[in-house]
């Protein structure tokens, strides 16, 4: 199983993309209800206060609530024109270079209410925009696919490592007590975990285990290493239904490709097989 | 040559990102970095751990109408409880609905409440100090803006922070973060 670094920076870019498109719409709607106005709950009066008056006033224009509604509907625009141009790159540097400074500019806004996809998906598309920029060297493509790669892999190493640290993580009882609070929670399946504490503990060391043990994904043979990515789909797809964290799936399952490709790589540089070689560079 | 050169610095410049990004896992890097890292390029990858979230966080407040009591101090407030209303919840942050892997905008709202709620509470388990400043911080600031938004001079408003763990009967609820009481313009 192999793929080209340009195809699996392709797809990292099209899934940021489409969590981007959803998120939009949802900023949107907390705009329609004057979440961003000077009564709600993140007003530019109050957000600036991190800044300079000098930068504030700059950023003025931009970040007030008028300003924000320019922001997210023009997001919206370039996200679909990136979705429905989807297999002509010629022109996608300049979608996404909007998409990027945009990006950019609400991390600055929003000191609040983030979470990891929004991470990854300002990863993506920095990462995504220079290769793009770049698709005439692929050294650079190749480099940008590695980065995403070895992303995903600090994300669930540091994970699964942190959670070794954590007394409700190593005794199983964490993921039964994530689920029974209203925030993240799952009525049914909180109650499904309170019921059987042992399918809690099982999932507590399942998700330990798959995360800390992810290296081990780049030095098994296909198809064993699948388990990792099925391991993986299942772990985001979990969060998403489950703590309705949405863009958790797509956002990060979308960097797989860029996973399968580092992984190809590594291969060759621990196994030096010359066949890998030859597929990697086609 | 110059092709070389400018792969050779993106190279370099994807080498000092992810370097940074594995440093910027362990806290006392993650601390120092963090506040010059405005736009979040430097990811943290904790998912809900050590410690994870398994609670919620409510914005609450009570009121006094009376603009001539004493309510500086907490034995102060005690004394004139005849004079101060219930708590109420700050319910109208905003209202909305879910849909599984498609639509749930609120976690933005919600997740606000529990970011500032963490950060005025981690300032005041650093040191005695960081509670006294916990009121001039944009935190504090925010909350305050949120409870003041309907209120009405003369009176005056505390807000609280409560943290409850359970769903329905069930649930259990603890006071983390309490206000000065601030009077309505």
């Amino acid at each position: 199983m192999t793929i080209a670094a340009a195809l699996a920076v392709h797809i990292a870019i099209l899934c940021v993309v489409a969590g981007i498109f959803l998120t939009s719409i949802e900023s949107l709607w907390l705009w329609s209800k004057g979440c961003y106005d000077t009564g709600g709950i993140w007003p530019w009066a109050i957000a600036r206060e991190v800044y300079s008056e000098r930068i504030g006033d700059v950023l003025s224009p931009v970040m007030s609530n008028g300003g924000m509604l320019v922001v997210m509907a023009a997001r919206l625009g370039f996200a679909a024109a990136l979705l429905a141009g989807y297999g002509n790159w010629t022109y996608a540097p300049i979608p996404l270079g909007l998409l990027v400074a945009t990006q950019l500019l609400l991390q600055a806004r929003m000191h609040w209410g983030g979470e990891g996809a929004d991470q990854m998906t300002s990863i993506v598309l920095v990462t995504g925009l220079v290769a793009e920029i770049c698709r005439g060297l692929p050294a650079v493509v190749d480099s940008a696919a590695l980065f995403v790669g070895g992303q995903i892999t600090i994300s669930y190493l540091a994970s699964g490592t942190a959670k070794l640290f954590g007394p409700l993580w190593r005794s199983g009882r964490a993921l039964p007590m994530i689920m029974n609070h209203h925030t993240y929670g799952h009525v049914w399946f909180g109650a499904f975990l309170a019921r059987y504490p042992l399918v809690g503990k099982a999932l507590c060391y399942g998700i330990i285990g798959f995360q800390v043990t992810f290296l081990v994904f780049y030095v098994l043979p296909m198809p064993y290493a699948l388990v990792y990515l099925a391991g993986g789909i299942l772990f985001h797809a979990g969060i998403a239904y489950f703590m309705r964290l949405n863009l958790f799936l797509v956002t990060f399952v979308g960097t797989y490709p860029c996973l399968i490709y580092t992984r190809e790589c590594v291969r060759v540089f621990l196994f030096h097989s010359p066949h890998l070689l030859r597929m990697l560079h086609g | 040559m110059l092709e070389i050169i400018v792969i050779r610095a993106i190279e370099f410049g994807f080498a000092i990102w992810f370097a940074l990004s594995i440093a910027y896992q362990f806290s006392a890097v993650s601390e120092k970095l963090g506040p010059f890292d405005r736009f979040a390029l430097l990811p943290r990858w904790t998912f809900f751990a050590p410690n994870p979230g398994m609670q919620d966080h409510h914005l609450v407040y009570r009121e006094c109408l009376s603009g001539d009591i004493d309510l500086s101090t907490l034995q102060a407030q005690e004394a004139a409880s005849a004079n101060l209303s219930s708590w109420r919840e700050v319910t109208d942050l905003c209202p909305g609905f879910a849909i599984p892997l498609l639509w749930n905008p609120q976690r933005r709202v919600t997740k606000t409440i529990t970011d500032v709620s963490n950060s005025l509470l981690t300032m005041r388990r650093r040191s005695p100090e960081g509670a006294k400043y916990a009121h001039f911080t944009v935190e504090y600031f925010l909350l305050l803006h949120l409870t003041m938004r309907d209120a009405r001079a003369p009176a005056r408003r505390q807000f609280a922070v409560l943290r409850t763990h359970g769903f329905g009967a069930e649930r259990s609820a603890r006071a983390i973060f309490l206000s000065k009481f601030h009077l309505a313009e």
